[in-house]
């Protein structure tokens, strides 16, 4: 595995599954995923609907999307540079022991989702919901 | 000849007989005869007037399925099924009073009542749009969504609103309807309704102006005067002029400001909101007039006073919001603690000032409490048990979370209660228009006050003190006159009775009974707080088990006279009866969840909370009297 697999695999997996604080205005903890999924529905809103003090809540929701995704892919980066003093075959091993490991906290109930229409707390199964 | 005559008198008589001893209200609702238990001295009522049904958007999007009739069932002691609902529909909880209430009134806000129905019922135009979707979808998204739109309508409503003003008189018509079925024409007289909705205003960073309308009886508006087309108090009392008061069929009502707390001072500011203009004699008038009532108690806090507002009471140290406007509850940094000018004491105070200078006092109000529940539960009060406030609180979903259901900071709301001759809306909406009204914060305490200047001072041993009081003296929500005699003081008699309860659970006892005065002296307001019966330190609660320990009264009554009274000083009265210490809400649950704050290791995830030092583990339930007002004669 390439450092550069390496950033993207890990990129992706902590986009996917890391959760972070972030406010829409209710406060949850979750994932970029969620977050830009929520944006992406807020913009549908704003695009369809325009102005008025809708245009706050979509520009948080925003700058939290870009922020976050720019921090991840920044860590990402970091850890993949550290990886890449290692050979390919340990490489490989860490880069993907590490998104095992994300995957896996995923499935326990570790995101604060109050926005969601069905359960205040889930995992990565009922991120959507 | 006389045959026929005695024959007419008898079908004459037979025709005229149902309607005698009926009262026909201005209005021309009809209402049947005297109740049976009619008191000319009047009895307490008590009742919730602040009630938000699925119609409501901040309700409906938390997952409230409770109709108008079901919150009217529940208040007369029907057994309620709540969020979270299974897949079929199933509640997944039930709520029941133990005492069904007198009276009640759903207020569901008046704004959105066309946008939630049209997401709602797919058979209107506007079911299929992108907001609505996403109403459905993800509601506590689309509550923050539609309820932050402002004045501006959403496309699907039509080019000028019509689509979502035509649905939106679905759920008023049916709110008027619930209202009267659930009316009780009965000689009995079990229970009475008010038709009336919240008008639902912001300014600034979500600082609260919102007012519940009451209607007298059941001739109303022909659609609420929302803030979208009333964006100002000033518009609304026009509103309520043009399309109520001024149509001579009886129609009337009254405005009740609730959560001055969370206004960020601006609930009580003397101006016009619309230009800024300060209260002139008239507008102060029209005010006073429009708002003769303020809930000073519900689930989002207490407005009476503030110790960190400069008050030196600490009785005022009770249910607290540490927040001033509605963001403050989602975000922590850059709250604003609640300033003077957001709680009833000062605005009590400032009045007495403008009434001075204006010959008006646009803050000559009474005080009742309420709950604003979010679940269509009215009156659902007691601390244990309490199921969550449903609308600005915690979510709950499909499943009820392993958590604190509210925030902290929240509590199960209060009662109004009302001083009528009898069940009726004529006589209870009479009631709340000379403000012989109080307030709980839960519990069904008896209180009454007369003041005045001949009141013996044995009153209380009379067995006579409210055929007394009247006669001698004017009731709660008053005004005294000029001394029939110079020099001479008031005497305040007041009079509390502990919440009986129930034979299994009784009421707690009283700890004391105070007064507060507020008086002007050049200019300023002064402010004084007297135990004038019990004590304080007599009694306490062990907040680990909830057992209470001490003593404490069944009933306290005294007669009060001001030794400090000065005719030329407008003034102030008002009662203040506190029971003794018990567990908060928040204290049963977290109890009962096996949080014990003494072992960290026990403080789970969700409960966080239980353990903050800055929420007591103990409250101190209450009733507030309305003020009696002194003014000195020109």
């Amino acid at each position: 595995m390439s450092p550069r697999t390496a950033r993207w695999l890990i990129f992706l997996a902590a986009f996917a599954t890391l959760p972070l604080p972030y406010f829409l205005p209710e406060g949850e903890v979750a994932p970029a995923m969620r977050l830009v999924f929520l944006t992406g529905i807020m913009s549908s809103v704003y695009v369809a609907e325009g102005s008025g003090p809708l245009a706050t809540i979509w520009g948080m929701a925003i700058a939290q999307s870009l922020l976050w995704t720019a921090l991840l892919y920044l860590a990402a980066s970091l850890i993949a540079r550290v990886l890449g003093a290692f050979a390919s075959g340990p490489r490989s091993i860490l880069a993907l022991s590490l998104v095992v490991a994300l995957f896996a906290l995923s499935l326990s109930e570790i995101y604060q989702t109050p926005l969601s229409s069905t359960r205040p707390r889930s995992n990565l199964l009922h991120l959507f919901e | 000849m006389h045959q026929r005559k005695a024959r007419f008198s008898l079908l004459l008589l037979l025709l005229l007989l149902p309607g005698m001893g009926t009262a026909q209200d201005a209005a021309g609702e009809r209402e049947a005869s005297r109740c049976r238990n009619f008191d000319p001295l009047r009895r307490p009522f008590f009742g919730d007037l602040h009630v938000h049904t699925r119609h409501s958007l901040d309700a409906s999007t938390q997952g409230t399925r409770t109709t108008p009739r079901q919150a009217y069932a529940f208040a007369q002691g029907e057994a309620l099924g709540i969020q979270p609902f299974g897949p079929g529909g199933e509640p997944g909880r039930f709520v029941q009073l133990q005492r069904p209430l007198d009276f009640a009134a759903v207020t569901d806000h008046a704004e959105l009542f066309g946008e939630v129905a049209t997401c709602n019922d797919p058979a209107l135009p506007g079911y299929h749009s992108l907001v609505c979707r996403v109403y459905r979808g993800w509601p506590r998204m689309a509550f923050f969504l539609m309820s932050g739109r402002g004045a501006e309508r959403f496309s699907f409503c039509g080019e000028n609103g019509e689509i979502c003003e035509a649905a939106a008189r679905g759920p008023w018509l049916e709110i008027q309807e619930a209202a009267e079925e659930a009316q009780d024409r009965s000689p009995d007289c079990r229970f009475s309704s008010f038709v009336g909705y919240e008008w639902t205003k912001s300014v600034g960073s979500a600082a609260n102006l919102h007012r519940n309308v009451i209607f007298r009886n059941a001739t109303v508006s022909e659609t609420p005067a929302d803030a979208l087309r009333s964006p100002t108090p000033e518009a609304l009392w026009d509103a309520l002029d043009a399309n109520c008061r001024k149509l001579g069929k009886g129609c009337d009502a009254l405005v009740i400001p609730h959560n001055s707390n969370l206004s960020a001072g601006n609930m009580f500011r003397p101006e016009r909101l619309a230009d800024h203009q300060p209260y002139d004699r008239d507008e102060a008038r029209r005010r006073a007039y429009n708002e003769p009532l303020v809930e000073i108690m519900q689930h989002k806090g207490d407005s009476e006073c503030s110790l960190e507002a400069g008050s030196e009471d600490e009785a005022c140290a009770f249910e607290k919001l540490p927040y001033d406007n509605f963001m403050g509850r989602f975000f922590t940094l850059g709250r604003s603690a609640p300033g003077p000018s957001n709680f009833v004491r000062n605005a009590l105070g400032q009045g007495l000032v403008m009434g001075q200078a204006l010959g008006a006092n646009p803050f000559e109000f009474g005080v009742i409490g309420s709950t604003d529940t979010h679940l269509g539960t009215p009156g659902l009060v007691a601390e244990k048990g309490y199921p969550g406030h449903g609308g600005a609180g915690v979510p709950v979903g499909e499943v009820l979370p392993d958590m604190l259901l509210d925030p902290i900071e929240y509590n199960p709301g209060g009662l109004a209660v009302l001083w009528a001759e009898e069940n009726r809306r004529e006589s209870l909406f009479r009631a709340m228009r000379r403000r012989e009204t109080y307030a709980t914060s839960g519990p069904r305490i008896s209180l009454r006050v007369f003041a005045g200047y001949e009141l013996p001072d044995d009153l209380c041993n009379t067995g006579d003190f409210a055929r007394r009081g009247y006669a001698s003296g004017v009731a709660m929500g008053g005004e005294l006159p000029s001394p029939p005699t110079p020099g001479r003081a008031p005497a305040l008699a007041v009079w509390a009775l502990r919440d009986p309860g129930l034979p299994r659970e009784p009421g707690t006892p009283l700890a004391r009974l105070q007064v507060v005065k507020l008086s002007v002296e050049a200019g300023q307001v002064n402010e004084r707080v007297l135990d004038i019966a019990g004590s304080a330190g007599q009694a306490g609660v062990d907040t680990y088990s909830c057992a209470t320990w001490g003593t404490g009264h069944e009933q306290l009554c005294t007669v009060w006279r001001d030794p400090e009274f000065d005719a030329n000083n407008p003034a102030l009265y008002y009662a203040r009866v506190l029971e003794n210490p018990t567990c908060r809400w928040s204290t049963r649950v977290c109890n009962a969840s096996g949080i014990d704050c003494r072992d960290p290791a026990s403080v789970r995830e969700g409960y966080e909370a239980c353990c903050d030092t800055d929420f007591p583990r103990s409250t101190q339930e209450r009733a507030w009297s309305s003020p009696i007002w002194y003014s000195p004669g020109p």
